[in-house]
């Protein structure tokens, strides 16, 4: 083990358990110093080295803290924000509180509502509301198309068939669906058996017929997942489908937390004997033998026996590990690909949906991406959110934040005349220039999963245990956050 | 020696210092396995559904059928499994490929010998 100049969580790595234990005996027989051993809440005291030090207060490392700590084990929880949560990230300042990550926790999310239910988070429906000028209309090549007549449109590149009525933003998923579904269980997508499906949709539909111009509306334009046809995995894609129907369960609305989804991973982090250690942004992490060390970007070194890495592959890719990860962990985080999301969250002034007879919500080739709006439609305030994703959201991001914002507005008010004046911006949020992310969530390209990325984080390296969304074999987003923690601490239970 | 062993025994029992001692330990096989089934289920009779349902009284039911309060995926409830010993062996040793469509989010427990102490406990705690 290195030696380091200041030391915060441990004294020292020698610190074994067997001389905790000791120290813990002498302490039962004085009563007094037994219950200043056993009661110490947060902040953790200089001489209680950690079994496990997490990197990253998101849900997969809170979801693992409290695991571990529930099963007696001294948990370090650092994060580089001020905040916990990671990517699941509630806009406290807007009415409503919207989420801008993490934004739909599904009926079959079960450890995160275990969790809701555990701390008593409230949750309601979070039911779309009803537009009685129809619904999310399509705006491409200039022209508005309601949802109604887009099987009618000349602007419509699929033939006449079960695909021409599909509007475009589900007709992708559409045409990936097979009856019997190619995969069969959730975990199936990583086996050895479906590598040699682990080609792009683009590849795969082209051999089916498709032309360019399909695969663009299907696959790049607001595309959910990856930028086009060509980066995309089929079998990503196959996965995600038999996902999404565990994740529907028995067809229960989608529910958000009150006062946004954030409030579950406060909660977590509430309910953790040891405070979550704020600002602590590791660049480092050594290990050895006896233990392992994380260093933060101001020097601060914490120590434990092991360390459970949360941090999403775009952000570990910032993080030196000494001695050096092997090729394929990190090959897979310098790699793994993350979803572009660029979010404007508008208040509307005045409904300018009433006056220009459209719905509020609109599917857009430009860089206004999608339209939702958020909370009321007719009354009160309402809020507006354009969604961009793909390479849209790739060029927001390039430019000036002010001039990405106005660029917004200004599609919106060129597709929607109506809106002019009625929108003021209230906040923007980017991912992707997000230090403690560097993207969304996480999307495999084509051969990645071939190539061992997705299963890559299954074992641990020496005495550093890896979890985040990325790791996940079930579920994805906030659920498979959740259940990547789980496997990590059932890990480190058996290892400690 | 002895003497002080056993001074030293009642010490920790009476003591938090026990709970210290026990954090050495990892959850046994049963009980750690049940880790990954919790979020979902609740084992003892009476209690709530989660996400999926409740397992009170599971040993000698059919599957599909043990809540009426929980609705079962239709693969399930026509599978004609009757849960023992042998059928939740083979369920979770993996569920999908047990009952096609079950909408049961779990890929399966490998190791046999999990499974059996998993199944050992799930009788005790769902009689």
């Amino acid at each position: 083990m290195m030696k380091s100049s200041r030391h915060d969580d441990a004294t020292t790595s020698a610190l074994t358990r067997r001389t905790l234990v000791k120290a813990g005996l002498a302490a039962a027989l004085m009563p007094g110093l037994a219950k200043a051993a056993t009661t110490r809440k947060a902040p953790a005291s200089p001489s209680a080295p950690a079994d496990v030090l997490v990197l990253g207060a998101g849900l997969s490392g809170l979801n693992a803290g409290l695991l571990l700590e529930e099963q007696g084990f001294r948990v370090t929880v650092l994060e580089g924000r001020s905040r916990v949560g990671g990517r699941v990230y509630s806009l406290t300042d807007i009415p409503g509180q919207p989420d801008a990550g993490g934004a739909v926790i599904a009926p079959g999310y079960a450890r995160l509502l275990d969790r809701a239910g555990q701390f008593g988070v409230p949750l309601r429906p979070l039911a779309s509301p009803v537009d009685k000028n129809g619904p999310m209309a399509i705006h491409v090549s200039g022209q508005t198309i309601p949802a109604a007549q887009w099987a009618g449109s000349p602007l419509n590149p699929f033939p006449q068939g079960p695909l021409r009525a599909v509007p475009p933003y589900a007709v992708g998923m559409a045409a990936l669906r097979t009856s019997p579904p190619v995969l069969q269980s959730v975990g199936d997508w990583r086996e050895p058996a479906f590598a040699d499906r682990d080609i792009s949709i683009a590849d795969y539909l082209t051999a089916k017929g498709w032309t360019p111009e399909q695969l663009r509306l299907a696959f790049a334009v607001n595309p959910g997942y990856g930028n086009s046809a060509t980066d995309l995995s089929v079998l990503m894609m196959w996965h995600l489908q038999e996902n999404m129907r565990i994740m529907a369960a028995d067809g229960s609305p989608v529910v958000q937390a009150v006062g946004g989804n954030a409030r579950i991973p406060q909660a977590m982090a509430a309910a953790l004997k040891t405070e979550v250690r704020f600002n602590q942004q590791v660049v480092g992490v050594r290990s050895d033998a006896a233990g392992v060390e994380a260093v933060t970007a101001e020097g601060q070194v914490h120590r434990a026996r092991w360390l459970l890495c949360t941090l999403p592959a775009s952000t570990a890719r910032l993080v030196r590990f000494d001695p050096a990860l092997p090729l394929l962990q990190q090959t897979a985080i310098d790699e793994i690909t993350y979803n572009r999301t660029f979010q404007v969250f508008f208040e509307v002034a005045e409904p300018f949906w009433e006056t220009d007879g459209l719905p509020a919500s609109m599917w857009t080739d430009t860089s206004a991406g999608r339209l939702m709006p958020l909370g009321a439609l007719a009354g009160g305030p309402a809020l507006l959110l354009a969604y961009v994703n793909g390479f849209a959201a790739d060029l927001l991001s390039r430019m000036p934040p002010e001039q990405a914002v106005a660029r917004v507005q200004e599609s919106i008010t060129r597709i929607r005349p109506a809106a002019a004046g009625k929108l003021r911006v209230l906040h923007h949020v980017n991912w992707q220039d997000d230090p403690f992310a560097g993207g969304a969530y996480t999307c495999w390209r084509p051969g990645q999963i071939r190539a061992g990325f997705a299963s890559a984080f299954d074992a641990p390296v020496g005495r550093i245990v890896f979890a985040g969304e990325h790791t996940a074999r079930l579920a994805r987003g906030m659920e498979g956050a959740m259940e990547s923690g789980e496997r990590a601490a059932l890990q480190l239970m058996e290892l400690i | 020696m002895n003497r002080l062993r056993l001074a030293l025994a009642a010490v920790l029992a009476a003591s938090p210092v026990s709970a210290l001692l026990a954090q050495s330990q990892a959850p046994q096989p049963g009980p750690r396995a049940w880790l990954q089934c919790r979020a979902c289920h609740t084992a003892k009779t009476g209690e709530a559904n989660k996400v999926g349902p409740n397992l009170g009284k599971l040993f000698g039911a059919k599957a599909g059928t043990l809540r009426a309060n929980y609705t079962y995926s239709p693969a399930l409830k026509a599978s004609g499994i009757v849960w023992n010993d042998k059928t939740l062996d083979a369920w979770l040793a993996n569920p999908a490929l047990t009952v096609p469509g079950t909408r049961m989010a779990y890929p399966g427990l490998a190791n046999p010998a999990e499974r059996k102490a998993l199944i050992a406990w799930l009788r005790k705690e769902t009689r």
